[in-house]
Formats: C-alpha cells, sequence, structure tokens
C-alpha cells in the first residue's frame, strides 16, 4: 500500500516538473546557451558511444541471422533483418538505455547534489525557479538531440551488419545484396516510428532523471541511492514503453 | 570549453542527423509521408482479396504507384490507385491481382497494353480479370478431391453389383473355379507351409537368409545356377506371351477364360501341375527347388542387399537436404 | 558601496512579523510557538545552542520551509503565497556557502541580475566585480567554488547575497570557519549595510562577540523555544541561569564527567 503511494506520488511528481518546466518555455532564447551546452553534454559527446554499440549490435545481428539462416540459402535476408530490427527497435532502445546510462545518471547525480548542498535552495531564494534553468534546457536538449542520435546508430549499425555480410566467409553476401535487401524491406515509416520511440524514451528517462535528482533528500549517501533509483526506473520504464509506444504505432 | 566551439559542434551535430534523416528518406523512396502527387485510376473487380491501401501497383512488375483506397460500389468492389505522374497507362491494359509471396501480401499488377492505344487520363477505369490465387488452387484440389470420391463410391458400388447379382455374377464363377479345385489349391498350400516351415527353421538360402550368417557355400555355382535360371525364365515369359496371344486370339480375354468349360478344365489342370510344382519346390528339384533347399546363394544375395544399401545411403545424403534447399530458394 | 547607495532611496526594508509559528517533522517538534516581530532596518540576531532550531526558524522566513502551523509575515504579505518573493528580495546566505559548483565566483554573483534582467551585461560585470572587491575576492572571480577554501566560500556566498541588494538577509552562521579578523571584516559589513543600505537582516549565530557588538535586538532560542529577547545589554545582565551559562560557558579542566575517557 505504502509502495502504491509512493509510486503514484512519484509520478504526480513528474508530471507536475514536467508542466512546470514546459511552463517556462518563453524562457528558452534567453537560456540559448543552457540549451547549447545541454545539447552538446547530451548529444556530442554520447556520440562515440553509441557509435561504437551501434556498429557491434549490427554486427552481431548480421553473424546472427547469417548464422541461423545459412542452412536456407537466405543469407539475401540479412540486410532486412538487420535493417529492420535496427530501426524499429534496437536503435531506440539501445541508445535510450546508453543515454539512461551516461547522461541520466549524470543529470540526477548533478541535481540530487545541488539539492543535497542547498544550491536548490539558493536558487528559490534568489526566485529563480530550479525548473527553468535546470530541467527546461535538459528536457530540450534531449528532445533535439535524440532522433539525431538514435539515426546516427542506425546507419551506423547498417553499416556494422554490411561488414559482417560481406566479410565473414559463411555468409559470404556482398555489400550490394545486403543494402538491396535493406532498401526492399525497411520503409521510412520504420525509421520514423524508431525515431518517435527514441523521443519518448529519451524524454521519460531525463525527466525521471531530473525528478528524482530534484527530490533527493538527505546527505551525499542519498545522491548515491538517488542515481541507482534513477538508472533502474528509466531501463524498467524504457521497456515497458517499448511495448506500448510500438503497439500504439503498429 | 570555449561557447562557440561549443555551439559549432552542436550545430555540425545537429545538422549531420538531420542530413542522414534525409538521405535515407531519400534513399528509401518515397514510401510514405511526402508522396509524389500523381493521378488516380479506377478498377473494379468481383473480389479485391487482401488488397488495401498502400499496397502497391506494378506494371509489368515495375512499380508505378500505390493503392490509395477500396471501396464497394454497387456489387462490385473497386480499387482506388494512385500512379506516379510521369507514368501513362494504355486504356487497354488489365488490372489483376497477384501474389508477391506465399505469405501473402498482394499488389496490383497491369499489364502493358498495345502500342497503339490510348493512355488513360486521371480518373479512368481500367479492365480488370479475374486471377486464380492460392485459395483458389486449393478449392480445385478440394474439388478433385471430390471427383475420386464420387469414383470410388461407383466402382465400389458396381464390384457389389457383380458379387450380389445371383449366376452371371463375376465373383460367383470365381466362387465355383476355387471350390472346384479345392484340393490342388490345399495341397499346395500344404507344400508352401512345407516350404515356409524349412525357411523358418534355416534350411537353404532362403532359410539361412532369414535365419541364419554362418553357411558360406558354393558361390560360383550358384551363380551358375542363377544364370540358367534366368534363361529358362526368359523362355518362361516367351512361352507366357504365346500364351497371352492365345488368350486374345481366343474368345475375348478374361470373359473366355472364366465362361469357357474348357478353360476350367484347363485351370483345374494347371492348379495339378502347380500341386507338382510346390512338391518339386519341396524335393529340391530344379533351381527354384535349389533356392528354396539350398543354401548356396545365401551370400551372393546378401552382397548385392549392401551394394543396394549403400547406393540408398548415398542417395540418402544428398536427396533430401538438395530438395529442401530447392524449397528454400523457391519460397523466398 | 557606491552603488549601493544609489538604490538607497528606493529601498523598503522589511518588517518580518512572525506569529505562533510551530514545526515538527512527523513526531519531532523543532518550532514551539514563537513569536517574532522584527521592525524595518533592524539587526536582530538570533542566538541559540546547536540543534534548537535556529537555523529551521530562518528557512521558514526564506520561504524554503512552510510552518505546520502559524504564519510568516513579510511587510503584511504571508510566505505562503509565491508572489510574496517576488515583491521582496531575499537573500540568504548559507551557512555552508550553497554555492553553484558548475560555475565561476563570477557567475555566482551575475546569476541573480541576470536572470531577472536587471541590468544590461556591462553593469552586470562592473557591479559583481565592485561587491567582490568589497570581500577582497577579486582574484577568485574565474575560480570554481571547488577551488576555494572554506572561509572564502563563505565570502562568496555573502558577496552574492550582496549583489542581489536585498530588502532582507538572512544569515545563516556567516562567521563560523572564520578567522577572527575575516570574522570582524563581516561583522562590519553587517554592520554597514544597515547604515548604508537600511536593509533589514536576520543573523543566525552563536558567536557571542558578534552578536553582542552588532545587533539591535538579540534573541535568544533553546529547544524550539525563544527564551529571552532584547537589547544586547539587556541580554546581558539577564539573570536566567541558562542564558548565562550558554553566554558564559565555564571550561573546567576537571569536569568529573569525563573521567571515564582516560
Amino acid at each position: 500500500m505504502k509502495q502504491i503511494t509512493r509510486a503514484l506520488e512519484a509520478i504526480g511528481d513528474t508530471i507536475i516538473l514536467m508542466v512546470r518546466s514546459f511552463g517556462y518555455l518563453g524562457s528558452i532564447p534567453r537560456q540559448w546557451h543552457r540549451l547549447i551546452e545541454q545539447c552538446y553534454l547530451i548529444g556530442y559527446t554520447t556520440f562515440p558511444i553509441v557509435s561504437i554499440l551501434s556498429f557491434f549490435i549490427g554486427s552481431v545481428l548480421a553473424l546472427q541471422t547469417g548464422y541461423s539462416l545459412q542452412g536456407f540459402g537466405a543469407e539475401s535476408f540479412i540486410g532486412a533483418v538487420v535493417g529492420l530490427s535496427m530501426a524499429r527497435e534496437l536503435g531506440p532502445v539501445m541508445v535510450a538505455i546508453l543515454v539512461a546510462g551516461r547522461v541520466g545518471s549524470a543529470i540526477t547525480a548533478e541535481l540530487a547534489s545541488m539539492k543535497v548542498y542547498q544550491e536548490v535552495d539558493a536558487l528559490k531564494t534568489m526566485n529563480i525557479p530550479p525548473e527553468r534553468i535546470l530541467v527546461l534546457p535538459r528536457l530540450l536538449a534531449i528532445l533535439i538531440m535524440m532522433p539525431v542520435l538514435t539515426i546516427i546508430g542506425n546507419v551506423i549499425g547498417w553499416f556494422g551488419g554490411a561488414v559482417i555480410a560481406q566479410y565473414v566467409p559463411f555468409i559470404g553476401t556482398d555489400m550490394d545484396a545486403y543494402f538491396q535487401s535493406l532498401r526492399a524491406s525497411v520503409a521510412f515509416k520504420d525509421i520514423f516510428d524508431g525515431l518517435v520511440k527514441a523521443e519518448v524514451f529519451g524524454f521519460c528517462v531525463i525527466l525521471i532523471a531530473c525528478n528524482i535528482g530534484l527530490k533527493t533528500k538527505g546527505g551525499p549517501r542519498e545522491i548515491g541511492h538517488s542515481v541507482t533509483r534513477a538508472v533502474v526506473v528509466s531501463l524498467i520504464l524504457i521497456l515497458v514503453l517499448d511495448y506500448f509506444v510500438t503497439k500504439a504505432l503498429l | 570549453m570555449n561557447t562557440t566551439m561549443q555551439s559549432v559542434r552542436v550545430g555540425l551535430f545537429f545538422i549531420l542527423g538531420v542530413a542522414l534523416i534525409w538521405v535515407i528518406f531519400e534513399a528509401l523512396g518515397n514510401k510514405s509521408i511526402f508522396k509524389e502527387p500523381g493521378y488516380t485510376l479506377v478498377a473494379a473487380f468481383t473480389d479485391v482479396k487482401d488488397l488495401k491501401a498502400g499496397d502497391e501497383v506494378r506494371m509489368a512488375g515495375v512499380k508505378i504507384g500505390a493503392v490509395s483506397s477500396t471501396r464497394l460500389k454497387g456489387r462490385t468492389a473497386e480499387v482506388v490507385l494512385e500512379i506516379v505522374p510521369h507514368v501513362k497507362v494504355a486504356s487497354d491494359s488489365v488490372a489483376s491481382i497477384a501474389m508477391a509471396g506465399l505469405l501473402g501480401n498482394h499488389y496490383l499488377s497491369l499489364t502493358l497494353g498495345s502500342e497503339e492505344a490510348d493512355f488513360l487520363s486521371d480518373g479512368g477505369r481500367l479492365q480488370s480479370q479475374k486471377t486464380s490465387d492460392l485459395n483458389d488452387v486449393l478449392a480445385q484440389i478440394g474439388s478433385i478431391g471430390d471427383k475420386i470420391e464420387t469414383m470410388m463410391e461407383d466402382l465400389s458400388s458396381s464390384l457389389g453389383g457383380i458379387s450380389g447379382g445371383g449366376e452371371g455374377g463375376l465373383f460367383s464363377k470365381l466362387d465355383k473355379l476355387v471350390d472346384e479345385n479345392s484340393e490342388n489349391l490345399s495341397q499346395t498350400i500344404e507344400n508352401l507351409r512345407t516350404i515356409t516351415d524349412k525357411i523358418a527353421t534355416g534350411e537353404g538360402t532362403i532359410g539361412k537368409l532369414v535365419n541364419d550368417g554362418g553357411a558360406y557355400d558354393d558361390l560360383v555355382a550358384a551363380v551358375q545356377e542363377i544364370k540358367t535360371a534366368a534363361s529358362q525364365a526368359s523362355k518362361l515369359t516367351d512361352d507366357a506371351s504365346d500364351i497371352f496371344a492365345q488368350i486374345k486370339s481366343g474368345n475375348g480375354a478374361l470373359g473366355t477364360l472364366i465362361y469357357d468349360d474348357d478353360i476350367a478344365q484347363q485351370i483345374q489342370l494347371t492348379t495339378t501341375n502347380l500341386r507338382e510344382l510346390s512338391e518339386k519346390l519341396n524335393s529340391n528339384q530344379g533351381t527354384l527347388g535349389k533356392l528354396i533347399n539350398d543354401d548356396s546363394l545365401y551370400l551372393e544375395a546378401k552382397s548385392v542387399i549392401g551394394k543396394a544399401n549403400r547406393t540408398l545411403d548415398g542417395l540418402g545424403d544428398q536427396g533430401p537436404i538438395s530438395a529442401v534447399g530447392v524449397a528454400a530458394q523457391a519460397l523466398f | 558601496m557606491t552603488t549601493a547607495q544609489q538604490t538607497s532611496i528606493e529601498k523598503e526594508p522589511v518588517r518580518v512579523k512572525i506569529d505562533n509559528l510551530s514545526k515538527s517533522f512527523g513526531e519531532q517538534v523543532i518550532l514551539k510557538d514563537i513569536d517574532l516581530d522584527i521592525a524595518p532596518g533592524e539587526i536582530f540576531v538570533l542566538m541559540g545552542p546547536s540543534g534548537s532550531g535556529k537555523s529551521v526558524l530562518l528557512k521558514h522566513i526564506a520561504g524554503l520551509e512552510m510552518p505546520t502551523s502559524g504564519t510568516v509575515t513579510l511587510n503584511s504579505a504571508e510566505t505562503s503565497d509565491p508572489d510574496t518573493f517576488a515583491k521582496t528580495k531575499i537573500a540568504l546566505v548559507f551557512q555552508a556557502g550553497a554555492l553553484f559548483n558548475s560555475m565561476t565566483v563570477f557567475d555566482n554573483l551575475a546569476l541573480y541580475p541576470r536572470e531577472h534582467r536587471l541590468y544590461s551585461p556591462q553593469k552586470i560585470r562592473e557591479k559583481v566585480m565592485s561587491t567582490l572587491r568589497i570581500l577582497s575576492l577579486e582574484n577568485a572571480a574565474n575560480k570554481h567554488p571547488s577551488e576555494l577554501s572554506g572561509g572564502m566560500k563563505k565570502r562568496v556566498a555573502i558577496a552574492r547575497a550582496l549583489v542581489m541588494e536585498p530588502d532582507l538577509i538572512l544569515y545563516d552562521e556567516p562567521t563560523s570557519e572564520l578567522d577572527p579578523t575575516m570574522s570582524a571584516t563581516i561583522s562590519e559589513i553587517i554592520a554597514c549595510l544597515k547604515k548604508e543600505v537600511n536593509v533589514t537582516s536576520i543573523v543566525v549565530s552563536h558567536d557571542r562577540d558578534l552578536s553582542l557588538t552588532i545587533a539591535d535586538r538579540v534573541g535568544i532560542i533553546m529547544n524550539g523555544e525563544i527564551q529571552a529577547i532584547g537589547t544586547p545589554t539587556e541580554i546581558k545582565n539577564n539573570k536566567d541561569p541558562l542564558i548565562t551559562e550558554f553566554l558564559n560557558p565555564k571550561i573546567d579542566l576537571d569536569n568529573p564527567r569525563y573521567k571515564t575517557l582516560e
């Protein structure tokens, strides 16, 4: 019972935080530098790890598909399998998980320590709402950066698959056939659906990270707890949301 | 970190993302979102099957547009197509619904039409043609099954008529034939039983073949015997063909055999001979008798069977796999 | 303090009125029926032992905590109404500084005027630098708070409060962690602000010398209750044994209580 109340409270707090933050949307031109800074931290610095992971996920997909299908002469399907699964599912989910682990945790840690060391209180006494300068730029930054990260992840993943398809002996499709099959089965709607999913995941991850950070009470130990909780909640939510968003987009 | 540098990097990064989305959008072709406005054509069918909005329209296999909607109009189902602007469709082009794969994706197929025909303009109506799909094929197979069933029923009822119908019935005649020769037959069976007993107790080649693998006798002689047997057999077949010729030249094939009293007597004679033959077989006379009572053929037979086995194994290794391969190729 | 003088004419110092304020966290009662009336422009020093609820009371005045019962009124506007803080500029000097760690000292000070768009960037720069000079911090302008010593952080926190040109300044232990010279400087600044800018100041402290020199009135709080209020002289002459013991603690080198430690 207590847990349910607490969960509902957390959901309510998160929604209130979102509404309040977007209430300050008008302040964005003045906060342009903060938006750019957050875009840089969320997007640009996450780019290398997204690239590396996407490449290997694409490769593994191609390898597994190639291995499973080699007896059936259906190696030409690899492009389709890698193309669709990266675009529709693995791209968005993987980027969201990386964002939760890399950006979400950092945001929670930063905001939680600001809360614990009374920086948030200081902002309040200065009559500067924390939602305006701490939450809103981050939410907008993730909305701008998430599609970019996801599309880069998709493309790099596709190339990872192509490299495997071409150079692993028992698969031995050439890149042309691979991309032919990919193009034949991936529609732009698949990419678009993937980007919508990524947007939803990214937004939720950052919102949760901000909320849990700002709700931290106590001392330095609680900062650690908050970070753990933010990451765990984000990961669960990504997978749960994945089901519902996918269903809604079908 | 210099703020200008930061802005520049974020800007470049963002442009890279947008550019990638654009490139992919272009590369994947105009499938949805921003469609080129084309012109519409209408084709009427009695059944549009699984065809739905968004399915491809192909002319001679080349994609030239998409189905924009399907609707009912009176007693027909109409398909509205959107054709890309630069493709002209001849007025005698025929539309049919085709299947893109075994898994049931349909598309609308247009024929090229004749060269001299006019082109259809916006809103024009296409001729259509009913095509068979997998369902129709299955339905046909079903009707073939029905036909076979009625055929079998006819056959069994006619056979019943023969057996049930009094004096002239085929089976009653056969009954009589068997009755008259029952003594001979029972003796023949008796002899056969002795033979099988011998086989069971491991006597002779066949007996050895069935019961034991120990005897390795007189291989060459046995092969010789087989040769003799083969030449005798060829004689026998010659005789048999003579007999058939005689039957043909007689009062008409089976009818004569069954209704003629002379023939009946001959059959009696034959069965008597058969009895003698079986007795002979039993007593180790003649080639077949040897086959039953002697075990010299055992080894030869065994090696032949061994060879046959190896051949079959070889077949087994390649046959089914390549068959699956072919099936898979056809499927995908 | 030339910049402060320019604005002193328009300034309306704040009258702080606390009625029947009680606060409890769950079962634990922190503050019991506090009544206080602090006049505009007054320097009020709140003294008391650790854990007596001084800082919590300060947070109530700043609007960071809401009372369980009772009210806090700033110039006839209650703190439960968020608009109060738009009308009244309050600066709170936190005990630990509460500086923004991600920003330089300069940006810490500039944040308030920038966010509220009080002046042109040029003017903001001048104001921030002059304030930093008052507290001899001009060399620290481009440093991050993590590079500063505890005493410097405290001075930056005070500087940040001064840049806001507040109507009410709340100091939470402004002189703890500071050497005697710097403590004296802080005391001078507090007293000077009253004279020059006509600002109401509430100082939470257990620094007896500071309190008794600069305060207009002193309140002594113990276990969440006000024990005594009065001018420094009145407090010094108070005969209550609890208060005299608190103000003049005797160091007994042979206290039998600690014999067991040996």
